[in-house]
């Protein structure tokens, strides 16, 4: 009797630790980022150095090897310029182990990584279908050195990982924010998309993959 | 950038306030766009840095193509937030986009965007047995007979570097479209004052690193892919075609079990 009641307990118990594992959850993390809105009396300037970008003509792009799902939002129905939390499954298509960068701060994989070797990104993107894929939004990048253990979650064949992210509806372009706002109330179809890049000098090896479509409703930020 | 309207309320001693509205129209600034790199040609044993590979099979052999071009794309920023205490303050906007870093060490080719190009050692010398054996009989209407070393010289050339049916011209016409172009790209670019520093410029970064990625893949597009003798000839090299995308002979290539054929007596 006592030994059916304690399986009983251990195996949601075991099944919550498992998934807890694969779960890397960033809702946390982008809150400590904010709070940089103060008003300076003056302007100020914004120095950004971008990454490098390497196209060799005649060379071959693969399919990344990873199916990416879309699997949630933490609502149904939204009005645009909101937070919003998602959740998007990563899995291992292919037949052999694949490493995934797995850590969103950079300048930690940077201190654990030797001069020369290589640092992965892995770039996730949200679009709405019916502004197209031009335009992504709710970015965010993990990174990883396969080297360094912390820094990447090694997916088997068929293995699974899960990301939970914050962002907001809001496009960066200010003519794409116009061009959804006259589309509004609407439901919207969204899609994520992921790709691995090489940091700092992406030579864009991989052909990006795209998730399956999620609905929501969309309202306008004020009625 | 967006036009719409400025309304003030307005309000003088025991006067009733009043609300004062005015269309205001906002152009986006000129000037902005970045022109695109001349190509330069270097040796395929250049060292062009990190994850940059210029090297190709010499002599050209089957499959494989005799010449090669190589995009790098590097980006900088300034955005500015605007202080104060108006109605945009809190607002940040890109300055200017620069495509190369502060103060480029001229000994490290990737602090500056390139589009370097090669082509194989044996095809651009005259001297050279691949070279000497493209007998140059090539005839059309029979569609019999090798290109010409100096015309497979030529097209390789073009191929890579010319001002059509290029992957340069194709380089700078993705460059020059006003929706990838980082300049005009960036000036598209606002942040709310809600967003914060950190992750506004990650956004800029993203979104201009989206364009760049644009750039190059537009740049990888094969010319004359409407003429597919241009890839799918037997025995060809690409490239085969013109600029125009006129088939202009084959290839006489060797292999490890057959050796060049001879050409025909004058």
């Amino acid at each position: 009797m006592w030994r059916t009641v304690v399986v009983f307990f251990l195996i949601p118990l075991l099944l919550s630790f498992s998934q807890d594992q694969d779960l890397l959850d960033l809702t946390k993390k982008k809150e400590e980022k904010k709070g940089e809105k103060s008003a300076e009396k003056t302007d100020v300037v914004i120095h950004g150095e971008g990454r490098g970008i390497i196209i060799s003509t005649h060379s071959k792009t693969v399919p990344l090897p990873l199916k990416v799902t879309l699997e949630s939002f933490d609502r149904s129905e939204y009005r645009w310029g909101e937070p919003f939390v998602y959740e998007v499954s990563i899995e291992n298509v292919s037949s052999v182990p694949f490493d995934i960068p797995w850590e969103p701060d950079l300048s930690k994989v940077k201190s654990q990584t030797r001069a020369g070797s290589a640092i992965t990104e892995l770039q996730l993107l949200l679009f709405v279908d019916q502004i197209g894929r031009e335009t992504l939004f709710g970015g965010l990048s993990l990174y990883g050195n396969s080297a360094v253990a912390t820094t990447i979650k090694k997916l088997q064949a068929g293995g699974k990982g899960k990301i939970r992210a914050p962002a907001s509806w809001r496009f960066g372009i200010s003519d794409v924010n116009q061009r959804m706002l006259n589309l509004l109330p609407a439901k919207l179809a969204l899609r994520a998309q992921a790709n691995l890049m090489d940091y700092p000098v992406d030579s864009a090896k991989y052909i990006p993959s795209l998730s399956n479509r999620l609905s929501i409703e969309m309202r306008k930020e004020q009625d | 950038m967006q036009s719409g309207k400025v309304r003030v309320k307005v309000s003088n001693g025991n006067l009733p306030e009043m609300m004062v509205e005015k269309p205001v129209t906002v152009n986006s600034r000129s000037g902005l766009a970045l022109t695109s790199r001349a190509p330069e040609k270097k040796a395929p044993d250049f060292n062009c840095g990190p994850g940059c590979d210029l090297s190709v099979t010499n002599p050209p052999v089957d499959g494989e193509d005799a010449g090669k071009s190589v995009l790098f794309y590097t980006f900088r920023f300034d955005a500015v937030k605007l202080g104060g205490d108006g109605p945009n303050t809190g607002y940040k906007y890109v300055g200017r986009v620069y495509d190369e870093r502060a103060n480029p060490n001229p000994a490290n080719p990737q602090d500056k965007t390139f589009f370097y190009w090669t082509i194989a050692p044996d095809a651009d010398n005259p001297m050279s047995e691949f070279y000497k054996k493209q007998c140059g009989n090539y005839v059309e209407s029979t569609d019999q007979g090798f290109i010409s070393g100096a015309t497979f010289q030529a097209l390789a050339t073009n191929h890579e570097s010319g001002p059509t049916n290029s992957h340069y011209a194709s380089y700078k016409a993705s460059q020059d479209n006003p929706s990838n172009n980082l300049g005009t790209v960036g000036e598209t670019i606002v942040g709310a004052p809600s967003v914060g520093d950190r992750e506004y410029e990650d956004e800029v970064n993203r979104v201009l690193a989206d364009s760049a990625r644009r750039i190059g893949l537009e740049t990888k597009n094969e010319p004359c892919l409407t003429n597919l003798k241009c890839f799918f000839a037997p025995n060809g090299v690409s490239p085969g075609c013109d600029r125009d995308c006129r088939f202009r002979g084959y290839l006489n290539i060797k292999t490890a079990t057959k050796p060049y054929a001879d050409c025909p007596q004058q």
